[in-house]
C-alpha cells in the first residue's frame, strides 16, 4: 500500500468523523432569548390522538396540547398564534428536544425518574393519568387477572412496557408483548386481533374509543395499572425558559382556582383580589422576573382560558372523549391539581 | 504572464509530496479534533450523555422474541444481544430464502420462450418495482387478517398455525391454552412477514445478477459439458453455477448487504430487532438516545463490514480455483499472440 492510498483512506474515514461532530452543532444558548428572537414557540405534540393533539376538520391541528403550547407563546410572546407545532413520535421528540428542534414537548410523555435525571425537565404536571387495559368484549376478560397468558400490543419505549412486566411478574402472571415504533401500528395490530388486549393511559385509550365506529365491541378494563403524572418537558440546563413554562401552567390552574376565566379575563383585571391583581400582573413584578411583559399570565389566559376551560373545550364531557375529571378536579373539589402559590 | 504561471505550478510541483500530504492530514486532524472536542462540550453542556454504565442495569421489559434466555430482570446488554441476533436471524433467512428463489428465477428467465420464462420475467418486474416497505406491510397485514384466532388454529400434523404465529412442535407439542399457544418454538408472525417481504423483494434483484452471470458463462462451456455426459440441472450446478457466481458474487454481495440493512423495516411491523429494541425501547427507557443511536450504527456498520469481508474473502477463493484452472488450460492468449 502506498502512502497516497493510506493518506486518501484515511482522509476520508477522518472527514467523515469530522462531518459528523459537526452536524452536532453547537450547544444552545438561553431558549427563551431564542424563542424572542425567533418570535415563535416550538412545540413537539403527538402525532394523532382526538382531543390532545388532532387536526380537525380544516386540517388546523387542536388539543388540550397545543392549548399548552399556545398558552406558553402568548406568555413568552404575547402572542398564541406564534407556534410551530412538530408531530413527533418518542424518538425524535426525546432527541430532538436537547438539541433545539423543539423548544418544548407539549406531548403526552410521563415524568419518570430516568426521563428526568437522563436531561429531560418536567416543569408542571399537567395530567395525572394511569394506564389500563382494552379488551374485546367478545374475550370475556372482565378484569385484569383473566388477562393471563395473552398478547399485549403496546407503543415500543413507552413506560407501559415497564409496567406490563412489573405488573404481570408481581401476579405471576405470562404474557407475550408485542411492541411497535408508532402507538398508532400497535392500536391497528390490536384491532386487527394480534394482540388480546392493548395498554395505554386512560385518556389515551378514550381518545382513541373516541374515533372508533364500532367503540361498543370493546372495554376497558376497570383496574388501574400505574400513576401517568404527564406534563411539558423542556431541556436540562434551560432554568430561565422552564421557570416561564413552568409558572405559564401554573397560571392556568391558578387561574380556575381564583375564578378566572377565558371570558372574564378583561374584567378580572379590576377585581380587588390581590391573588387576581398577582397573576394578572396588576401588582407585582412576576412577570418581569420571568423575563416576560409582566402580564404574560393574563395574555395566556386570554388566549386558552384557565386550566378548566382548556379541559371542558377538548377532552370534557361534551366532547366525544366525555374524560371526567376524576383526578384532574381543582383539590378543593377532591382531584389532585392545585398551583403553587403566586408569591 | 504564461510563462510566470508555469513558474508558478511548477513551484507546488517541485514542493515535496509529502509536505502537501502534511498539510492536509493536519487540516484535517485539526478539523476531527475540534469536531470531536466540540460534540463533547455540547454533551456536558446539554447534559445528556451518562456513558453506556447503563448497560448493565436491569432493563425490566420483556421481548417478543429471543434466541436466548430473556426477561425483565436481564440486563440492557442482554437486550442488546438478543436483538443483534434477531436482526441477523432475519438477515440470515432472508438471505438464504431469496438466494433460492433468485437462482430459480435466474434459471427460468434463461429457460426456453415459454410459461417459465415468462412467469419469471414477470416475478422480476412486479417485485423488483413494488417498495419494499410496502411488500412488509402486505405480507404483516395479511397473515394477521387472513389467518385464524387462536381458538381455531389450523394444524399440519404437530404444527398449529394462528394469528400468533406458526407454532412447531420442538421439545413439547404445541397446544392451545387460554388466550395463548404453550409449548413447542414459536415463528412469530412479525418475522414471517418480514422474511418474506425481505426475500421476495431481494430475490428478484439477485435474480437478475444471477442471470448476468449466467450469460457471461461461454456457451461452449455448456456444450462441452454436454460432450463429457453433463447435461440439464447438473450441468447448471457443477458447469454454469460456479462459473457464473465469479461474475455475480461482488454485486450479489452489494445485493445482501441491501437487504441486511432493509433488516430495518423491521420497525414498521414490530419485529424486535437492533433498530425497535435498541433504538426504540432501550432509548427511551435510558433516555441515553445519543448511546443507543451509537451502538445501533456500530451494529449495523459490523454486521455490513462482516458481509462485505465474507464477500470478499469468497471472491478470492473462487478468483484463485480460476487462477488454478487457468493453468491448466492452454493458454489461449498467448497463443494469438
Amino acid at each position: 500500500m502506498t502512502i497516497r492510498s493510506i493518506v486518501s483512506i484515511a482522509g476520508k474515514g477522518l472527514l467523515g468523523a469530522a462531518a459528523l461532530a459537526a452536524l452536532t452543532g453547537t450547544a444552545r444558548a438561553d431558549v427563551l432569548d431564542d424563542v424572542k428572537a425567533h418570535g415563535v414557540v416550538k412545540c413537539g405534540v403527538t402525532l394523532a390522538s382526538a382531543g390532545f393533539s388532532a387536526e380537525n376538520n380544516a386540517g388546523k391541528r387542536e388539543g388540550f396540547d397545543i392549548d399548552l403550547c399556545k398558552a406558553i407563546a402568548a406568555a413568552a410572546l404575547g402572542d398564541e398564534t406564534k407556534i410551530q407545532l412538530t408531530p413527533m413520535d418518542l424518538k425524535t421528540a426525546f432527541a430532538g428536544l436537547p438539541t433545539g428542534v423543539v423548544d418544548v414537548l407539549t406531548h403526552r410523555f410521563t415524568w419518570t425518574q430516568s426521563r428526568d435525571v437522563g436531561g429531560l425537565k418536567f416543569p408542571k404536571i399537567m395530567f395525572y393519568d394511569g394506564q389500563g387495559f382494552i379488551v374485546t368484549k367478545k374475550s370475556k376478560a372482565n378484569k385484569l387477572a383473566d388477562l393471563n397468558n395473552a398478547t399485549i400490543c403496546t407503543l415500543q419505549g413507552s413506560t407501559s412496557e415497564l409496567i406490563v412486566a412489573s405488573y404481570f411478574g408481581a401476579h405471576k402472571m405470562k404474557y407475550k408483548i408485542v411492541t411497535f415504533a408508532s402507538a398508532e401500528q400497535a392500536w391497528d395490530a390490536f384491532i386487527a386481533k394480534r394482540c388480546d388486549t392493548l395498554i395505554n393511559d386512560r385518556s389515551g385509550l378514550a381518545a382513541r374509543l373516541a374515533k372508533l365506529p364500532n367503540r361498543d365491541d370493546y372495554k376497558v378494563l376497570a383496574e388501574t395499572v400505574s400513576n401517568e403524572p404527564i406534563g411539558p418537558i423542556v431541556a436540562q440546563g434551560q432554568t430561565r425558559w422552564e421557570d416561564l413554562v413552568r409558572y405559564t401552567l401554573n397560571a392556568l390552574v391558578a387561574a380556575e382556582e381564583l375564578g378566572v376565566t377565558q371570558a372574564n379575563v378583561d374584567a378580572q383585571k379590576s377585581s380587588q383580589n390581590p391573588d387576581v391583581q398577582r397573576l394578572l400582573g396588576v401588582s407585582g413584578d412576576f412577570g418581569s422576573k420571568l423575563g416576560v411583559s409582566n402580564d404574560y399570565a393574563y395574555k395566556a389566559i386570554k388566549a386558552v382560558g384557565n386550566y378548566g376551560d382548556i379541559w371542558d373545550r377538548n377532552v370534557g364531557p361534551k366532547t366525544p372523549l366525555n374524560l371526567e375529571r376524576g383526578r384532574n378536579a381543582l383539590v378543593a373539589n377532591g382531584g389532585l391539581m392545585m398551583s403553587t402559590p403566586i408569591r | 504572464m504564461h510563462v510566470r504561471k508555469m513558474s508558478r505550478a511548477t513551484l507546488v510541483e517541485r514542493l515535496p509530496g509529502w509536505i502537501v500530504q502534511a498539510l492536509l492530514v493536519t487540516a484535517i486532524a485539526w478539523l476531527v479534533i475540534r469536531g470531536v472536542a466540540n460534540f463533547n462540550a455540547n454533551l456536558k453542556a446539554l447534559g445528556v450523555s451518562a456513558g453506556f454504565g447503563f448497560l448493565h442495569s436491569q432493563a425490566g421489559f420483556q421481548i417478543a422474541q429471543s434466541l436466548i434466555p430473556f426477561g425483565p430482570a436481564s440486563s440492557y446488554w442482554t437486550a442488546i444481544v438478543v436483538a443483534t441476533q434477531n436482526t441477523l436471524l432475519v438477515i440470515v433467512l432472508a438471505g438464504a430464502v431469496s438466494t433460492l428463489i433468485a437462482l430459480v428465477v435466474a434459471f427460468g428467465r434463461l429457460a426456453p420462450p415459454g410459461l417459465v420464462r415468462g412467469a419469471s420475467a414477470a416475478y422480476v418486474e412486479v417485485f423488483r418495482n413494488i417498495p419494499v416497505l410496502l411488500q412488509i406491510l402486505f405480507w404483516y397485514a395479511s397473515a394477521i387478517a387472513l389467518l385464524p384466532p387462536v381458538s381455531d388454529s389450523l394444524q399440519f400434523g404437530g404444527a398449529l398455525l394462528n394469528n400468533r404465529g406458526l407454532f412447531l412442535p420442538f421439545g413439547s407439542a404445541p397446544h392451545v391454552e387460554g388466550f395463548d399457544v404453550a409449548g413447542g418454538i414459536a415463528i412469530l408472525p412479525e418475522l414471517m412477514a418480514l422474511t418474506l417481504g425481505l426475500s421476495i423483494y431481494n430475490s428478484a434483484f439477485l435474480a437478475e445478477i444471477f442471470r448476468a452471470g449466467i450469460l457471461s458463462v461461454p456457451r461452449g462451456q455448456v456444450e462441452a459439458a454436454a460432450t463429457v455426459g453433463l447435461a440439464g440441472w447438473r450441468a447448471a450446478l457443477l458447469i454454469t453455477l460456479p462459473q457464473a457466481l465469479r461474475v455475480a458474487l461482488p454485486a450479489a454481495g452489494g445485493q445482501y448487504q441491501i437487504l441486511a440493512k432493509s433488516s430495518a423495516l423491521a420497525a414498521a411491523i414490530g419485529y424486535p430487532d437492533i433498530m425497535q429494541i435498541i433504538g426504540g425501547t432501550i432509548a427511551s427507557q435510558t433516555s441515553q438516545v445519543l448511546e443507543a443511536m451509537t451502538l445501533v450504527v456500530v451494529l449495523y456498520a459490523a454486521i455490513n463490514l462482516a458481509i462485505a469481508l465474507a464477500v470478499g474473502l469468497a471472491n478470492r477463493r473462487l478468483l484463485r480455483r480460476e487462477g488454478r484452472a487457468m493453468r491448466v488450460r492452454p493458454s489461449f492468449p498467448t497463443a494469438l499472440k
